[in-house]
Formats: structure tokens, sequence, C-alpha cells
């Protein structure tokens, strides 16, 4: 599994650094090589499912059956997402200065990566596009069953 | 299965003809006893009666949206579902020699001795004699029972009489107060019983016959220049009903008499395209009288009354409430499902054609689906005629004040003295009707037409939601 979201995540990893994406590979021991991936990648995950199900199954509106209003849910989760991953990796309490040096240990003794505060937003822009795709084909997955909404965003063929 | 056959006389005769297209429109059932196809036959030789030619349209209209809905075992819509056959050409019955003649010329005075004609003149009065048939008989039921003798002589009667099967049934409607329903119920009754000369004497003669007789419920304003004066409508009721009583007995299965005390005035005309008066609740209510007639069986040759009756306390104005109970669900139910349909149509067409209605996804082509022909005479069905003849009976004195019309805009506040339940639903209004049409178009036959598909969803989505809200 931290497999799968790790080489999600690597899709934009020029957009948070190589160093956190190989803090998020390796954890904060390197040597014990544990994927924090797995973690951040199911919380996103699971929250799409979550905005997914409230929008076709829990809110189900006959009127909210466009797509439009599956953008506007698709961009809450998104938002809902760059917020959690941004505060997530914020809450890891990274210690860069003994992350870098076990990195560098690992690296040769050459400081190849390094991680910036504003990296931790670049993670949360790359968490809203991962979440982003976990919503589409998860409202590609449920939405046949929703009753007002199933054609939400659009119909993908005639259903019958 | 078996036919119903409706001879509708005079103007009464079509306007309770119209409500039963109302009704059989909203699904009232009438098959229970096999009945499967209604024929009306209108008996006036006023042809240009505004109120006939109205209740043809109204059954052409019927028919035509009929004839594009098929109904399979599958199906379980019931939104015009009984057939509405026209054997014959306008559901209209000829009257033979009676286009643009006076009723003199129609009795060839001039050729009787003198003898005779003393004796027409003492029977028919100047006016009497003077009278054009094309306006029917203004009110004089002895123009009527000479010129409706004829009838059994018309080719008209011969297609009637020739298509008449084993099981089918016979129903008339009349008036007992005006001239052609006064004359042309006994006549036609005395015709079927004991013409044997007619084709299919013996099947006619065994077959179960009813009739709605309906006594006076409306008054027409002072009018030098018209023949009719509803003044003599009381004398001439009470002379019909002494008639009846003596020759009617055993020769007919059921007999209802639909009355009311509380009149309206209408303008008074000679018959003719002026001659159109708005719905009544009697008219409604005699025409519920062929439906408990075609649901029940009856034993040949034994006469049975019946009258209507509402609650106590009825003022001017008659609501849901002031009908029994087996009105209630076997008449109004219906009704206010179709009331829900045609309001959801007139108040919300820009929605229900639309994509995001998810139920139009198994039509095919929406959009030009709601542009079709069919969809166009469904609409102005529902929209013009049938909350047309709501609005017609609101008005109308005696009120029946079913709907509230000014509300249409909340679709469950729509029945007068009834409160809709609140559901434990996220949606209300009107988006809780489109939430349960969402639901029943996935219970809908999946393999049938998309005008089947519309009006059987729309059929299940009222029948739960007038259970849900009102507890029917």
């Amino acid at each position: 599994m931290g497999k799968f979201f790790g080489d999600l995540y690597d899709l934009f990893e020029a957009m948070f650094g190589q160093g956190l994406a190989q803090y998020l590979w390796y954890g904060p021991h390197p040597a014990n090589q544990i994927n924090l991936y797995w973690k951040i990648g199911l919380l996103s995950l699971i929250i799409s499912i979550c905005v997914a199900v409230l929008f076709y199954y829990v809110i189900n509106h006959p009127r909210c059956n466009t797509w439009w209003w599956w953008s506007i849910f698709l961009a809450a989760n998104s938002f809902i997402n760059f917020i959690v991953g941004w505060q997530w990796i914020g809450s890891q309490n990274i210690d860069v200065q003994n992350c870098m040096s076990e990195l560098n240990e690992l690296a040769g003794g050459q400081y190849s990566y390094a991680v910036s505060p504003t990296d931790y937003i670049s993670f949360g822009w790359a968490n809203f596009f991962v979440s982003m795709f976990f919503f589409i084909v998860i409202s590609f997955m449920i939405k046949y069953w929703s009753r007002n909404c199933s054609s939400a965003p659009f119909r993908i063929l005639k259903t019958y | 299965m078996s036919k119903l056959y409706i001879f509708a006389i005079g103007g009464t005769g079509s306007r309770v003809l119209r409500s039963l297209t109302m009704l059989l429109a909203s699904g009232v059932d009438m098959s229970a006893k096999g009945i499967d196809t209604i024929v009306p036959i209108i008996i006036d030789p006023d042809f240009g009666n505004a109120d006939l030619t109205r209740t043809v349209d109204t059954l052409r209209k019927y028919c035509k949206i009929r004839e594009n809905l098929s109904f399979s075992a599958s199906n379980r819509n019931k939104f015009f579902r009984e057939k509405i056959s026209d054997v014959l050409d306008g559901y209209r019955f000829n009257l033979l020699n009676t286009n643009s003649k006076l009723f003199s010329q129609f009795i060839n005075i001039a050729s009787m001795d003198r003898e005779n004609q003393a004796m027409t003149k003492a029977l028919f009065s100047r006016g009497n004699l003077d009278s054009n048939m094309n306006v029917g008989f203004k009110g004089n039921p002895n123009i009527g029972s000479v010129v409706l003798n004829q009838i059994v002589e018309s080719p008209d009667f011969e297609v009637f009489a020739n298509g008449f099967s084993k099981g089918d049934k016979i129903f008339i409607i009349s008036s007992i107060f005006g001239g052609t329903g006064a004359s042309g119920f006994p006549l036609l009754l005395k015709t079927l019983r004991t013409n044997k000369k007619i084709q299919n004497f013996a099947l006619i003669n065994q077959s179960e016959i009813g009739a709605v007789t309906v006594l006076p419920y409306f008054a027409l304003k002072s009018n030098v220049d018209s023949a009719v004066d509803s003044s003599t409508f009381i004398s001439k009721a009470k002379s019909a009903l002494a008639y009846y009583e003596d020759n009617i007995a055993g020769q007919i299965e059921a007999l209802y008499f639909v009355a009311d005390d509380i009149y309206n005035n209408y303008e008074n005309v000679d018959g003719g395209e002026n001659q159109k008066n708005d719905a009544h609740l009697i008219e409604l209510l005699s025409a519920s009288s062929i439906v408990d007639f075609s649901n029940k069986e009856h034993k040949i040759g034994d006469t049975k009354n019946f009258e209507f009756g509402l609650k106590d306390s009825v003022s001017e104005e008659v609501s849901f409430n002031d009908f029994y109970d087996t009105f209630q669900s076997d008449v109004l139910k219906p009704m206010i499902q179709l009331v829900l349909f045609s309001n959801c149509f007139k108040n919300q067409k820009s929605f229900i054609k639309s994509g995001t209605l998810n139920a139009n996804r198994r039509i095919d082509n929406y959009k030009d689906f709601y542009n079709s022909p069919f969809v166009k005479d469904l609409e102005s069905f529902l929209c013009n005629e049938f909350l047309g003849w709501l609005g017609e009976m609101n008005r109308n004195i005696r009120h029946l004040h079913l709907c509230e019309f000014d509300k249409s805009l909340k679709p469950f506040d729509v029945i007068k003295g009834i409160h809709s339940k609140k559901l434990f639903s996220t949606k209300s209004g009107y988006n809780l009707f489109f939430d349960r049409l969402n639901r029943e178009e996935r219970h809908c036959d999946r393999t049938s037409k998309s005008n089947d598909k519309l009006v059987e969803m729309y059929y299940l989505a009222t029948k739960c939601l007038v259970q849900e809200k009102f507890n029917f």
C-alpha cells in the first residue's frame, strides 16, 4: 500500500522536493525504512470516499445531478485534503537537521536534499491533486447506485 | 374482456362524459368486472353545442395520448389505462332527418289530414312546431320523445348493435329536467329491452343496463328570447320521475339519481356554440356512478336505485373531507395523483425536461423527447384540460374545492383541508417529488418506450407520494 501511494505522490515530487519525498519513503530514521506515504495516502483516500458518499448518498439531492455541483464537491474534497496534507506533514515534527544528517550519511556525505517549510505547503498541493484523482475514481465507482445523482458529473453510457 | 357502451344524451350527457374522461385519465379503475373498453355514444341533435364539441375534443385528446402508450402486464401505470373506443364518427350518434329542419317539417305536418293536424296542434305548441332540430329540443321532452323514437332506424344504432358482445354492459346518462335527456332515456331503454328487430337483441336484452338520471342542479337566467325556462325544471323532473316509477322498474339493473339543491344561474342560451357551461360537481358524481356500475355485478331484472350522499353539514363549498372513504379512495385519490402530475408539469417544466432530473437518464434523447408531439399533447391535456376542468368545478356553485390552486408551487399543500405529513427526509416540496420520481424510475419496465416510461414513473411516484404524504 505504501508503495502504491508513494508512486502516486512521486508524480508530484517536483512540487514538494526530493528531501521530503525521501523522508516520506524512509521515515525519520532511514535505516528503519518506514514508508510514511501510506498514512497520508490512506487518510486522503478515506476523506475522498467520505466526500463522495456524502455527495452521492447522503445529500443525494435531485438538483445536484450536474457536473458543476459535482465539481464543487471535487473542489471541496481537494481543498480539505490540501489542508490535511499541509497540516499532517507539519505535524510530523521533522527534525530537518537530523533527518538531513542521516540522509547525508546515506548519500555518502553529500547534502543532496533540503527540506524547507514551504515544501509543506507544496505537499498540501500534491495531496490536493492526489485526492482529486481519488475523488474522480471513487465517483465513477459508486455513482451508479445513487438515486438522484447517478448522472453526475456526466453519463458514461446509456444506463440500461 | 368486455365493453361498456355509454349513451350520453343531451348537454348534460356530454358534460358527464367529459368528467368521466378526466376520471379515466386519472386512472380510476373501471375494470373490476372485466370492462376494459369504454364506448361513448353521444346522442344530441345539437351538434354545434359547445358542451358536446368540447367533450368530443377532450375524448379525442385522451385517445391520442393513449394510442401512444402501451399497457403490458409489466407496466403498472394506470393513467390513461382504460381504452376509449370511437365506434361512431366523432362519438356522435346521427339522428336521421333532423338536420336543418323544423319540428313541423320533421313530422311532416303538411301531409297530414285535417284531423291529425288538429291533434298535432293540440299536443304541440306553435313554438314546438317551429323549433329547429339543430339546437336540440330546448327543454321540450314531448318533441324529444317523437324525434328520438326513430333512433333504432339510424345506421349508427346498427353499428352499436352489431358490435355488442356477450358480457358487454350499457349505461345511459341523461338529465331529467331538459328535453333531449328526459325523453331520450326511457325511449332508448325501451328500445334496448323490447325491440326484437335490432341486431343481437338476445345479447342486448340480457345485458346489464345502468343509468344516471341527473335532477336539476342549475338554473338559467331569465331570457325572453330563449325557449327554455328553468322554473319548469322541478315540475318536469317530478313528471318524469312519476313516469320512471311506473315504467322503468324491472327494465334496468342500476338507476342512479344525482341532485343538488344549491343552484348556479347559467346564461340562458338555446344550445349551439354558446352553450358552454363550466364543469360541475354533480357531473363528477354522475361520472362516478358509471365507475360504480362498471365495477359491480348486477342481477338482470332486479332494479336497484342509488343516490349519492355527502357527509353532514356541507356548505356551498365541498372539499375532500366532505366525501366518504370509498369515494375518497376510489375516485379522489387517483385524481389527486393526476393533480400532482399536472402541477409538476405546470410549475417545474424547465427542470423536468432537463438532464438534471436523473429519471430522464433512461429516456432516449430526452431533449427531443420532451419536444415531441406526445409530450406536448400530454402537457396540454394535464395543464389545460384537466386542471382547467378542476378550476371550473371550483368556481361553479356548489364549489368543488378539491385543490388549492394558489398554492401550486407547494406540491403537497394542494388538497384543501388536508395537511400533508412531514417526512423524515432531507428533501421537501418538489425536491421530494423528484427524489421519488428518480426512485420509482428504477422500478419501471426498462424495455418499454420512452412514452410509457414517462407516464409510468409519474404514476408510481405520485402513488407513493399520496401514500406517504396523505396516508391514502
